[in-house]
């Protein structure tokens, strides 16, 4: 056995200490590695990964590879079915609202809530995208609470980061373990060929002109950005690399000149700031963005709360995923039901993100929850609150014990939408893994990743 | 003038505000309060609301019934001017009202909002003081003309020295400020007493230039009434202010509220309000 102790909802053993069903050959295989040969086999896979700049910036002048833990988590196909039928349903519905909002007469959402968010963007009002598709690329947050069951927290529509991480984790890991790879079958899939699908069917030019525009590399997402570069083959650009010409076409300076862009896959979100006046040459169809304008709307922590009525609204469909439940603070007797529980409760930062301003109440001392009451009292429509979930832990191996230890792991599944209206969800996602005691998972709050296979 | 304070106002409004920077702004997105709020004494006619640059705008009401435009300017500017005009019809406001003993004060669960916290005004800090100050009334009315005295005759108005962040707490110990926190000092002492009470932004109808700012306490039978602990005025305020928005402080009912992406710093450079009564009426 490899814990000494066995949460209720580990996703590998079961309390008495097996395993569970698509665990019984990985735990097989790591006890026969024994903990220093799984140790030997980490250290290569990772240093593998910081060969291949697999890292994040702490500042300006050094670079940390991303932490990954190597253990792969198995989904066996059934739950897999489920989840990506429950991304793409979620997928399209935002996508519905999204086009309802800006283009129609949407009354899902009170306009109060949409309209003071900070992401709605009024100059997107009529305003219709190509193939009138907001959130081409997206992420989702789900959480696993045993037997199949996966919850939503979150949906990311702005610039969901992370997709690359995924397929170099897969990849590594299934270079440096290859007993595990050998014992499964995991289902395949092509990003590549999925983005160069998306990008050509938003531009009615038959070759567009691609670009993808980083904040550079100082940025928290360089190498992804980097990396899909060169996976994509596409010319990665800055702000300033752009400009808009005498007609009010979009150009860009390229090693190989300037050429003429025609759809802009940007990982930025001021657009304004990098780009001045691209607002207007995207108000004219100039130019196709990827996300849209105005998408950020969607992934308010507010606006969330009206997803599964979306659902059924646009798509006369009930909900495949369940949702997390959750308060809207601005209304009043939410928001005291929400103070009265407030112990049992995750209050969000509507506006945070990366698990900046996440407060899992469960965790946290009385200092502040005296603060937080008093925050939620004053700026009500600052937050929102979650019930607080008992979600699933994993295996993990703790460098500093030198022993097995259970952390509570996410998953960040990436989904595309393109232009002939097909919805791609990509098998697995990104597994995050907690650090001890918490249940933030971040990779900018000290979380690491983790390989994770879907069985085809 | 041909205007009594006792008799209905009907007339035309204009509000120019003007903010200018000191490098060029990419992005101005902002939330304006600058059109009238109807209640029982006041009638909107029509309105519009304009900036140059020209804006993208759409209209929403808040939580607290606030006809609220939102706007995003994004053509390169290095001065931001919003104008906005409009109709409306006042009828007077004027006591008397049946007062109430603070004993027997019930107010409905929805109105605590107006006793709590806001990001102006902690009723906490003033706790003390206001007991000082009313302690010697015994009813609603008694008490928030005391405290509304207090802040009028105690804090001195001056300009400039105090700022659009400076709370409640802080316009005590300074003795100084101007109406915006006068409003903020009694409202935190009327909060401290348990009065649900707001924050009033308005034109003032018979004197031209910047906004002004009163306050309102609720009343359990007659609703909100107006006071003005800057010109010393409980709810005889007749027919001079044009009501433009309310919150629990300024940061909710604030003129412009809002964000700019750019180089340089902004600075609010003109305000002018200016109120022409029909003479038809």
């Amino acid at each position: 056995m490899l814990l000494p102790t066995i949460s209720r909802n580990n996703e590998v053993f079961n309390e008495d200490g097996s395993p569970r069903e698509p665990y019984s050959q990985m735990v097989r295989i790591l006890s026969e590695l024994g903990l220093e040969g799984f140790r030997a086999q980490s250290s290569r896979a990772s240093l593998q990964a910081e060969i291949d700049s697999f890292t994040f910036p702490l500042d300006p002048l050094r670079w940390r590879t991303v932490p990954t833990d190597w253990a792969p988590r198995i989904i066996p196909r059934d739950h897999w079915t489920k989840i990506a039928a429950g991304v793409e349903q979620r997928l399209r519905a935002l996508n519905r609202f999204l086009f309802d909002l800006y283009n129609g007469d949407q009354d899902i959402v009170p306009r109060k809530v949409v309209y003071s968010s900070a992401h709605y963007n009024p100059e997107m009002q009529s305003v219709k995208p190509a193939k009138e598709v907001y959130a081409h690329i997206y992420g989702i947050d789900l959480v696993h609470l045993g037997n199949g069951e996966f919850v939503v927290l979150e949906d990311n529509l702005r610039i969901p980061s992370g997709i690359t991480y995924q397929i170099k984790c897969r990849s590594i890991s299934r270079r440096f373990f290859p007993e595990l790879n050998g014992a499964y079958s995991v289902a395949p899939y092509d990003i590549k060929d999925t983005y160069r699908r998306l990008f050509s069917s938003l531009s009615d030019s038959p070759s567009p002109g691609t670009v993808i525009l980083t904040d550079g590399k100082l940025g928290s997402a360089f190498f992804e950005h980097r990396y899909l570069s060169e996976l994509l083959g596409l010319p990665l650009v800055e702000g300033s690399d752009l400009f808009i010409d005498g007609s009010g076409n979009v150009k860009a300076k390229t090693a190989d000149g300037i050429i003429k862009v025609d759809v802009i896959y940007r990982r930025v979100q001021d657009l304004e700031l990098f780009v001045p006046g691209l607002t207007e040459a995207y108000r004219k169809n100039k130019v196709v963005l990827v996300n849209a304008m105005g998408t950020g709307v969607a992934d308010d922590k507010l606006v969330f709360l009206w997803v599964p009525e979306m659902i059924r609204r646009y798509l006369g469909q009930e909900p495949i995923l369940p949702h997390a439940r959750s308060y809207n603070l601005l209304d009043a007797a939410s928001r005291r039901a929400a103070l009265r529980n407030m112990d049992k409760l995750v209050f969000k930062v509507r506006e945070g993100y990366g698990g900046l301003g996440v407060y899992i109440m469960p965790e946290m001392g009385d200092g502040h929850r005296q603060m937080l009451s008093q925050q939620v009292i004053e700026r009500p429509q600052a937050f929102i609150a979650q019930e607080t979930l008992d979600f699933s832990r994993h295996i993990s191996l703790d460098e500093q014990a030198g022993a097995w230890d259970e952390r509570f792991v996410d998953l960040r599944v990436y989904a595309v939408q393109d232009g002939d209206g097909k919805v791609t969800v990509f098998p697995g996602g990104l597994t995050r893994v907690s650090k001890p005691r918490t249940r933030i998972t971040n990779n900018s709050s000290g979380g690491s990743c983790k390989p994770t296979w879907v069985l085809a | 003038m041909g205007i009594s304070l006792t008799e209905t106002f009907v007339g035309s409004y204009e509000y120019t505000t003007v903010y200018r920077y000191s490098d060029e702004v990419l992005v101005n997105d902002d939330e304006l309060r600058v059109v009238p709020l109807e209640d029982l004494h006041t009638i909107r006619g029509s309105y519009e609301v304009m900036t140059t640059p020209p804006a993208s705008q759409v209209e929403f009401e808040d939580d607290f019934g606030n006809t609220v435009i939102r706007v995003r300017v994004t053509s390169p500017h290095k001065e931001l001017e919003v104008v906005s005009r409009g109709t409306f019809k006042l009828l007077p406001w004027a006591g008397p009202y049946t007062d109430v003993s603070i004993d027997s004060l019930e107010y409905p669960e929805h109105s605590s909002l107006f006793v709590s916290p806001s990001p102006m005004v902690r009723p906490d800090l003033l706790q003390e003081k206001a007991l000082e100050i009313a302690r010697s009334s015994s009813t609603l009315l008694g008490r928030v003309r005391q405290v509304n005295n207090w802040v009028h005759e105690n804090i001195l108005y001056e300009k400039g020295v105090t700022s659009i962040n400076t709370d409640a707490k802080q316009v005590l110990d300074q003795g100084r400020g101007v109406c915006q926190d006068k409003v903020h000092l009694a409202l935190g002492f009327l909060r401290a007493l348990s009065i649900p009470c707001r924050y009033v932004s308005c034109i003032l109808t018979r004197q031209d230039g910047d906004t002004h700012a009163y306050l309102e306490f609720l009343h359990p039978m007659a609703g909100w009434l107006p006071a003005d602990p800057t010109k010393g005025i409980l709810i005889d305020a007749g027919t001079s202010y044009l009501k433009l928005a309310v919150g629990r402080d300024y940061t909710e009912a604030s003129p412009i509220k809002g964000s700019f992406l750019s180089k340089g710093v902004g600075k609010l450079s003109k305000v002018y309000a200016h109120v022409t009564p029909d003479k038809a009426y």
